[in-house]
């Protein structure tokens, strides 16, 4: 397939991928570019086929249909062994009964490299990650965080072509798992490498990715970077599931395209009001749409608004969630349902004059809503 | 109060470290003891048909009377006749051979098992274990239906024009190995089961991963992981083979003689007791000293790289 010109060949790509265990299909149709050099990242809740994609490019799963090519080359029939691509499993899979140095040594071993420079790639890599004075342990003698340097060291040292990472973080305890994003991020920069990782933590995703494609039932709903998954969700799943979403169901009303606003009437319960949003382009009138309000982009007022203010609602505080940085304010609407408003405690002062229970205004500037029509 | 609810964690805790100390020692050190005893006696016709024997009346001049009549005349006759280093040259030959060629059997058949599907396993397992509902004793006299001339091995391979005269099984020790290869396997079997299902998938996929095909994944990775059930079915194959005295009396005729078949006929043929039991206290040394050396050696490989 010719590649239109200025835009470099992908060094992976995903043509029509299905694969089904039985009569479930873990993985359907995904097509997806991987450039050279990218930190690439499968987003998605638990079984949404996230693993068994990136088990067929390393070879352990064989696709139904579609391809994978690697570099520009056709990977059907190449068994795993001979793939030029390294796996980090999810629970780490080093050997028992080898040493740190054999573990590390082991692939370079299967490659017939000269002993004198896998001593010398072996040293390289422990000091590249850190593990210097492991070197003779087993990997029982090891905890949590070394054996996820280790099994990192390993898969490294042979050079893949793509390194995939299968929940790389997912054993480690919170606080070294965000250390780590951050080396895992620094590393691979510095390396030039592409990474390919498997996630269903979104905060991870987002830290850590180049580019994230977000899975859900098998199949790649949204291919965009951090921020464009994050503020231009594609569907209702992925604002639910990427960052924290109130969800608003409705119907598309009038659309002022000078202006590029579509009215929406939500129906919130037993009360339907009227809201605002920015809109590229209408869905048909009387459609079905949902808007997807972020906490930190809703606005709360303790006293009314003035007014001309677009897209105010009179609700009740429900509770308050002290989070430190921020409190999470839970809201009841009139007619049913909640929203959530996160605050920034930006200064030292105790969140003033809210309560449970009391009345309150939320709002949204029309620019803030996401419109989802799928 | 509180010292004496102390003393009382601590008396129990002692009771729980010394019960299986005081089962070993009065069902295995003190039985060994009695042996032992026997051994360094000398024959006689009487009841005990030993002497000497400690009676509960004796005095202390009486016991060291007895105790200097004590003499390792028995372990010299062992070793002076040929006829015992023999049996237990065979014994030792036979039951390694069978150990060697369980091991080969087994192998394949419990790699198979433990990669089965998961609810297929515990239908083989039960498999492997049917022939432990059958008596011992028919199972082994069944195998003299099988290799006697006539019998159904020869009549098999007749038919199949492999052979023109029946061929001379039963009654050698070709008839003893099959025997005890067969009895035996099981006991290979399902360590080595054990072992290989305790191994996890994921190794195998991240050794094809690193660049090894999977031959070579087995023979680096899988091998190394299933040793406990190697060493647990070879020690579970070896110890009860060298010992045997069933198979050889019933398939080896009167060509096989094995140290176990010896131990029998001195004990109940020749009514020689101290003889007997100087040939089990062999016995036991020559099964405990493998096994002592091989704990020895799996400390030593365990502790080395720290
Ligand atoms: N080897 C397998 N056999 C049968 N079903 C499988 C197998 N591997 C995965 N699945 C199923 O495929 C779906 C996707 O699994 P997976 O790719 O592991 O999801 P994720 O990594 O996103 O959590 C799940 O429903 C899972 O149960
Ligand atoms: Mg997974």
């Amino acid at each position: 397939m010719a590649e239109p010109p200025g835009r470099p060949a992908p060094l992976i790509r995903f043509e029509g991928v299905t694969k089904s265990f039985g009569a479930a299909r873990a993985v359907a149709g995904v097509d997806l570019d991987i450039a050279q050099g990218e930190f690439f990242c499968l987003l998605g809740p638990s079984g949404c086929g996230k693993t068994t994609l990136m088990r067929t490019l390393a070879g352990f799963e064989t696709p139904d249909s579609g391809r994978i090519l690697l570099d520009g080359a056709d990977l059907a029939g190449v068994p795993a062994h001979r793939r030029p691509v390294n796996m980090m499993f999810q629970s780490y899979a080093l050997f028992p009964h080898m040493s740190v140095e054999a573990n590390i040594a082991f692939g370079l071993r299967q490659d017939g490299v000269p002993r004198a420079e896998i001593a010398e790639r072996v040293a390289a890599i422990v000091r590249t990650v850190q593990i210097q004075g492991l070197e003779k342990r087993r990997p029982h003698q090891l905890s949590g965080g070394q054996k996820q340097r280790v099994a990192l060291a390993r898969a490294l040292v042979k050079r893949p072509l793509v390194l995939l990472l299968d929940e790389p973080l997912a054993a480690l305890d919170r606080k070294l798992r965000e250390d780590t994003r951050f080396e895992l991020k620094e590393l691979q920069a510095r390396l030039g490498l592409t990474f390919l990782m498997v996630t269903h933590d979104q905060d991870e995703a987002m830290a850590m990715a180049d580019r994230i494609g977000v899975m859900e039932k098998g199949r790649l709903v949204q291919v965009g970077a951090p921020a464009e998954v994050y503020e231009t969700p594609a569907t209702r799943g992925v604002a639910a599931f990427v960052g924290d979403s109130t969800l608003i169901e409705g119907v598309a009303g009038a659309f002022d395209g000078a202006a590029a606003r579509l009215r929406v009437r939500a129906a919130l319960g037993a009360s339907s009001p009227e809201f605002v949003v920015a809109a590229r382009e209408a869905p048909a009138e009387g459609s079905a749409v949902t808007l997807a309000l972020r906490p930190e982009k809703l606005r709360l007022w303790t006293e009314p608004p003035e007014a001309g203010t677009p897209n105010v609602l009179e609700a009740e505080v429900w509770d308050l969630g002290y989070l430190g940085d921020k409190t999470l304010v839970r809201l009841r609407l009139p007619g049913g349902g909640t929203v959530r408003v996160s605050r920034l405690n930006a200064s030292r002062r105790p969140e003033a004059g809210l309560s449970a229970h009391q009345r309150a205004w939320i709002g949204f500037d029309p620019a803030d809503a996401v419109l989802l029509t799928r | 109060m509180r010292s004496g609810a102390e003393r009382r964690a601590r008396a129990g805790r002692a009771l729980v470290a010394g019960l299986p100390f005081a089962w070993l020692v009065a069902f295995f050190l003190a039985p060994f003891g009695l042996v032992a005893k026997i051994s360094l006696s000398e024959k006689a016709n009487a009841r005990p048909p030993y002497r000497p024997a400690f009676a509960a009346g004796d005095g202390p001049g009486d016991v060291l009377d007895k105790l200097s009549a004590l003499s390792l005349d028995n372990y010299r006759l062992l070793a002076e006749e040929p006829l015992y280093l023999d049996a237990v040259l065979t014994s030792l030959r036979l039951a390694a051979t069978a150990t060697v060629l369980a091991l080969l059997i087994a192998y394949p058949v419990a790699y198979a098992m433990a990669r089965a599907p998961g609810r297929l396993r515990p239908a083989l397992l039960l498999l492997a274990m049917l022939p432990f509902w059958t008596s011992f004793l028919i199972r082994v006299y069944a195998w003299i239906g099988i290799l006697k001339p006539e019998g159904l091995l020869n009549a098999a391979l007749a038919w199949l024009g492999l052979i023109d005269t029946p061929l001379e099984i039963l009654n050698t020790e070709w008839a003893v190995q099959i025997g005890l290869v067969y009895s035996y396997l099981p006991f290979m079997l399902l360590p080595l089961y054990a072992a290989l299902e305790r191994i996890d998938p994921t190794l195998l996929e991240a050794g094809q991963d690193l660049g090894a095909p999977p031959w070579k994944t087995f023979w680096l990775v899988t091998l190394p992981l299933s040793r406990p059930g190697v060493t647990a079915g070879c020690f579970l194959v070896f110890i009860p083979a060298l010992g045997e005295f069933v198979i050889p009396d019933l398939l080896g005729g009167s060509e096989t003689v094995m140290i176990g078949t010896v131990l029998w006929s001195e004990f109940f043929g020749n009514r020689d007791w101290p003889l007997a039991s100087a040939v089990a206290v062999v016995l036991l040394v020559a099964v405990v000293a493998p096994m002592v050396l091989w704990r020895r050696e799996e400390a030593r490989r365990t502790e080395a790289p720290t």
